[in-house]
């Protein structure tokens, strides 16, 4: 059973109608855990603009799963759409109080990667370097990117949960592509059968 | 290069091309030799990005795993009645060896193997927390509020927990076994009641308002036990750290825990604590380097409004002015008051 549990949590991005059982032991809790939390902290913050409050959200997603055992199909979809609403339950929440915060949303730490690649070019692995590269893209196209190319939702499912245009979507991933070109193209005429 | 390239090849690589977008790379693809080769290196990378794994979590944060931690369960009745119907005894006799059994249960005698551990439930500034503890008491805690209980309180005699910051209590009846509180310097001791404990660390002033029941305030560490101060339903009671010394008063009984609705009062409040407040409550930082010193206190009663609203009114009553940069709010000038 354990590794069973443990093969479907980790091969969640192929297989994303996997179902989750009804009783997790505590291994595979983490192991869900792990998995998970990272991209959906990345899509809370989308909606919160806050780290603590979307950890928050998060942590309480993950202890309501623990103390509702109950299958669920499809683990991707419901761990999304939950992020989801309780975000924009707490956004109605917070219409109170109106302080905004001025968007950083496009800047690109351009010059903190470029010491990096000098000092470190050399003993990267090529698909190391790409996650560092990604990581500096502005959080709101860096989402659309890790949500379409590494946990494989569509472009009409990025739409829904991140309320925006199919249009839009397309637009993030052609302007990802295009920094990543720019940053990473060295990267291809290194040793050309290394992947 | 032109953004309108960069789709029609993400397109490519998504095979989800249209007519147009293949017609339009196409030609682009065309035009030099140099675009071709671009698209290769852009496929190539596309192919690496396939690759990629998602983000894993180093570790589960404590708070978190603190509460999964299954709780070693003491026997259930169920279990006690299988056991005593495995052995062939009446029926009445296992309904009265259950109703007494139950009647132990809530504070059985400790498990050995039963070890206590203490959770904290924190916070965060903006938020207000509802939780409950192991005996079914009931706890809200206010914005900058951390709370520290067992996770159960079958082997004490007293129910205790420690609270620093502000947070309303209902406790759950039980004569034989006080619930106490511990904040800061001071002990409250109840028995079964609706009270309020603000202790923040920051603040001059303990206030302790009970909205029902009875509950005993206790100042800690004192060498000699003096008599615990008795209060009942709607008093208040002060302590004050700088000078040691307790004041009492009446409150409305509504406004005791009123801060879970959204009610902020001032009374006789320094400046600076005002502003520590609302920065608790609304989740936004200020600066108030720049504030007079010497401002007089503040007495307001804020019922629900926005944080804009707040700060007009101090605008006008004190005089005091406010201006956002980025995430910060800087505050200055307040109305200079002679003690």
């Amino acid at each position: 059973m354990q590794i069973l549990q443990i093969k479907f949590l980790l091969n969640s991005t192929t297989d994303p109608g996997e179902a989750l059982p009804a009783m997790l032991s505590i291994s595979a809790f983490e192991l869900l855990y792990k998995r998970w939390n990272t991209i959906l902290c990345r899509y809370a913050i989308y909606y919160l603009q806050d780290e603590n409050s979307s950890q928050s959200i998060v942590n309480d997603l993950f202890l309501q799963i623990w103390a509702n055992p109950r299958s669920i199909n499809n683990i991707k979809s419901y761990l999304f759409r939950s992020v989801k609403n309780a975000c924009l339950n707490e956004l109605a929440l917070q219409k109170r109080t109106p302080v905004s915060y001025i968007e950083t949303e496009e800047l690109i730490k351009a010059s903190d990667l470029a010491s990096w690649s000098i000092n470190h070019k050399e003993s990267s692995h090529k698909l190391d370097f790409l996650q560092k590269v990604i990581s500096t893209l502005p959080p709101r196209r860096q989402l659309v990117f890790r949500m379409h190319r590494i946990e494989g939702f569509s472009y009409a499912e990025i739409a829904e949960l991140l309320e925006i245009s199919t249009r839009t979507v397309e637009d993030h991933l052609s302007k990802s592509m295009s920094y990543i070109h720019t940053e990473c193209k060295h990267l291809i005429y290194e040793k050309l059968t290394e992947v | 290069m032109e953004d309108q390239i960069w789709a029609d090849m993400v397109k490519r690589l998504n095979a989800n091309e249209t007519v147009e977008s293949k017609k339009s790379l196409d030609s682009w693809l065309a035009e030099d030799l140099t675009n071709a080769q671009k698209f290769e290196e852009v496929k190539a990378l596309w192919l690496l990005s396939g690759h990629l794994e998602p983000e894993i979590a180093q570790t589960v944060p404590q708070q978190l795993r603190e509460q999964i931690a299954p709780v070693i369960p003491t026997q259930n009745p169920k279990t006690i009645i299988k056991k005593l119907w495995a052995y062939g005894i009446a029926a009445s006799l296992v309904m009265a060896i259950v109703i007494i059994g139950l009647n132990f249960l809530p504070f059985s005698k400790a498990d050995p193997r039963e070890q206590i551990t203490w959770k904290t439930i924190s916070a965060d500034a903006g938020k207000v927390i509802a939780l409950n503890l192991p005996d079914g008491s009931n706890v809200w805690l206010n914005a900058g509020s951390k709370l520290s209980y067992p996770n159960h309180f079958n082997s004490q005699h007293l129910r205790n927990v420690r609270l620093s910051g502000e947070a309303y209590f209902e406790v759950k009846h039980d004569k034989r076994h006080p619930f106490v509180v511990e904040s800061d310097s001071i002990k409250t001791t109840v028995y079964g009641t609706g009270f309020n404990v603000r202790a923040y660390p920051n603040e001059s002033d303990v206030a302790i308002a009970v909205s029902s029941g009875k509950v005993g305030v206790n100042t800690k560490n004192a060498l000699r036990s003096p008599d615990p101060i008795f209060l009942l339903a709607s008093d208040r009671l002060i302590y004050h750290k700088t000078n040691k010394a307790f004041t009492r008063s009446k409150t409305a009984i509504n406004d005791i825990n009123g801060w879970q609705k959204g009610l902020i009062v001032f009374e006789q409040s320094p400046i600076k604590e005002v502003f520590e407040e609302l920065s608790r409550r609304f989740n936004v930082k200020f600066s108030t380097k720049r504030l007079f010193k010497g401002s007089c206190k503040l007495t307001a009663r804020f019922e629900n409004k926005p944080l804009p609203t707040i700060l007009k009114t101090l605008h006008t009553a004190m005089n005091i002015t406010s201006n956002q940069i980025n995430g910060t709010i800087y505050v200055e000038g307040g109305t200079i008051c002679k003690e």
